[in-house]
């Protein structure tokens, strides 16, 4: 028997707390010193659980949760539901959840790719700037610098639009993704991005800074999705 | 269904308190147990326990009868736990529970495996620590805990392997190893 399959087979001993292979697997732990050690990390937690299973204080807490039932005043049984009782409806697969999450962080991206393409696009086409300084420099007639004063105006217009649907569809996605990654132990960081930020922000740098957030909870997404597939399948 | 967790329900749901009582006289021990060995301290695991017992009264009447109420209490429970952890975790550790958490250096205290074993469960990780104490102080299969988890039973399998594997490492490294004995060939 190869370490796998010894090691498959101590694993299955475990979960069926079916102990009849036990003195055959005892006996092929002579055979490498990771048969060894595999046998040996099994015998440790076994040679401690009876002692520490029995080892649990006693408690009365039917006066306690009985007081605390009377004491509450607006208490009535069954009045409201609180946020973490468990689903009472058949559960939806977790995978459902998580292409939603995945969907709609793909339609944000995509929506703030195209956006910022296109206004980028007709900024190198168009020279604002210069268009600004003909129209108040140069006499021409009015119903041209109505014309061109318009199609500034609708392409300020547009870039505004733009600016504030991306912005808004970050913020919601960055919401989404923190609840969904909630169970995710999230150490506090400090953000060191807002020392960087120029004195003067647009709405394409509060869009960075906006998904900043966003990164950082899909990394720790990542390393949660990491952690809970079986190793053997990660090889991580 | 289960006949008796049923008609208890009924009867705590038409306000009898003696009911209710038998209700957490039934449960206490599974529902502290858990608290206990997630929490690592009798008060906490006293408040969050008594906190689930409240919560699942008022929530009872949601009860799926379809469900046996020990696994539903246990899941109201493990999201207690993970709360209470998670503010633990943003407030500065009380004297109390660095003292729980002490390596101890003694050889008389490296004989208490209980405490030992206690010790190096707070260590691990919250999920492997949940499936830990389910599976081997409830004596939970690994479908019931992946039920109460909300996870397939596969990673219930991964987290149970590896927290026993944290586990024997630590002990390892604190001087407990068992002996070992082999038949003579």
């Amino acid at each position: 028997m190869n370490l796998v399959e010894y090691q498959t087979a101590l694993e299955r001993m475990i979960e069926t707390h079916d102990s009849g292979q036990r003195s055959r697997l005892e006996n092929l732990a002579t055979k490498s010193p990771e048969h060894q050690t595999a046998w040996e990390d099994f015998l440790i937690v076994e040679y401690t659980l009876p002692a520490w299973k029995p080892d649990l204080p006693e408690v009365d807490l039917v006066e306690a949760v009985m007081s605390q039932l009377t004491e509450s005043q607006d208490f009535s049984l069954g009045q409201t539901r609180p946020v973490d009782e468990p689903a009472t409806q058949p559960l939806q697969p977790r995978s459902s959840a998580r292409w939603f999450y995945a969907s709609t962080l793909a339609v944000a991206a995509l929506l703030i790719f195209v956006s910022l393409k296109t206004s980028f696009d007709r900024s190198n086409r168009m020279p604002t700037q210069t268009i600004a300084v003909n129209t108040t420099v140069i006499p021409v007639s009015p119903a041209i610098s109505t014309e061109k004063a318009t199609t500034n105006n609708k392409f300020n217009q547009l870039l505004r639009n733009a600016g504030a649907a991306s912005w808004g569809l970050a913020q919601s996605t960055a919401g989404t993704m923190t609840e969904a990654v909630s169970l995710v132990p999230v150490t506090h960081q400090t953000l060191k991005t807002a020392d960087t930020l120029p004195a003067e922000s647009n709405w394409v740098d509060d869009i960075n800074h906006e998904m900043q957030p966003l990164k950082e909870q899909l990394s720790h997404a990542w390393n949660f999705i990491i952690h809970s597939v079986p190793e053997e399948s990660t090889r991580i | 269904m289960n006949e008796e967790d049923a008609a208890q329900v009924r009867n705590c749901l038409d306000g009898n308190t003696e009911e209710m009582r038998a209700f957490v006289a039934r449960f206490q021990s599974s529902i502290f147990g858990l608290c206990y060995r997630m929490l690592g301290h009798r008060q906490d695991a006293e408040d969050v326990a008594q906190e689930v017992f409240v919560r699942a009264f008022r929530s009872l009447h949601q009860w799926d009868p379809t469900r046996t109420l020990k696994p539903w209490l246990l899941t109201i429970a493990a999201n207690r736990c993970r709360t209470f952890l998670s503010k633990r975790s943003k407030r500065p550790v009380t004297a109390e529970f660095v003292s729980e958490l002490a390596v101890c250096q003694s050889p008389e205290q490296l004989q208490d495996l209980s405490e030992e074993l206690q010790k190096a469960i707070n260590l691990l990780r919250e999920d492997h620590r949940t499936c830990f104490i389910l599976f081997h102080q409830e004596n939970m299969s690994c479908q019931e805990i992946g039920e109460i988890l909300e996870r397939p039973e596969g990673t219930i399998k991964t987290w149970l392997h590896r927290s026993r594997q944290e586990l024997a490492s630590t002990l390892r490294q604190r001087g407990i190893v068992p002996e070992v004995r082999h038949e003579s060939r």
